[in-house]
């Protein structure tokens, strides 16, 4: 009888996590800060030169290797990745400032925080789990309190 | 192995945000880092040119094509 009463709250419970993940997954992918800040054509102007820049430099000491000094080139390739890093953080910090209320913190807790809500997600079904466990025990007519 | 590692982070940011240049950057870097990591011993400048092209270049030219797309999209709505 009991488990029969609780099947019915299970299937609640999993259609109601269904639908709270579901929410969460679509309200994540349309969020408005990272959207705006991530479908700038900026980054990919960037993304494009610097990938020309640095594969053709690449591809010219494959084919001529006396371009290649020792280890100068690794080092010309590291500092050219990390001036590709730094102007797209500034771009982010850029971008994120012309926003309504708008920061690169604001983007950085965009993506993390949500992810540590994604990270916590075991804990919380088993949460859910345990209430729906205690709720059934105490539904029953026997183990109700006088 | 920094290509693989790209593959992760632009499937993780396609995730959060939906947008197709990160989608072609992940799956552009996860095949050129695999391919690359057997033959990059034998000729480190070239696969590591390959990488770099295959991957920026793709989704530099993903992400112009889409804001094109989108900017046509909005003014003939």
């Amino acid at each position: 009888m009991n488990g029969k009463m609780s099947k019915p709250q299970d299937l609640d419970l999993e259609s109601l996590a269904q639908t709270l993940s579901d929410l969460r997954r679509s309200v994540r992918a349309n969020n408005p800060v990272l959207k705006a800040v991530a479908s700038s054509t900026l980054y990919p102007a960037l993304a494009l030169s610097l990938g020309l820049l640095m594969g053709g430099y690449c591809l010219a000491v494959s084919m001529l290797p006396s371009l290649s000094g020792e280890g100068s080139s690794w080092i010309l390739i590291a500092a050219l990745l990390v001036a590709g890093g730094t102007v797209k953080l500034l771009l982010t910090n850029r971008i994120a400032g012309r926003l309504p209320n708008g920061s690169f913190m604001m983007v950085l807790r965009a993506i993390y925080t949500e992810e540590r809500q994604e990270a916590s997600s075991p804990a919380r079904r088993f949460a859910s789990w345990w209430a729906s466990c205690s709720y059934s025990v105490r539904a029953t007519p026997g183990s109700s309190p006088p | 192995m920094i290509a693989i590692f790209i593959t992760f982070a632009a499937h993780t940011l396609d995730l959060l945000i939906d947008l197709p240049e990160y989608r072609v950057m992940a799956w552009s870097s996860l095949v050129s880092g695999l391919t690359a990591l057997f033959f990059i011993e034998s000729a480190p400048w070239l696969w590591t040119g390959f990488i770099f092209i295959a991957s920026f270049c793709l989704f530099g030219v993903v992400g112009l094509a889409r804001a094109k797309a989108a900017s046509g999209s909005g003014f003939g709505a």
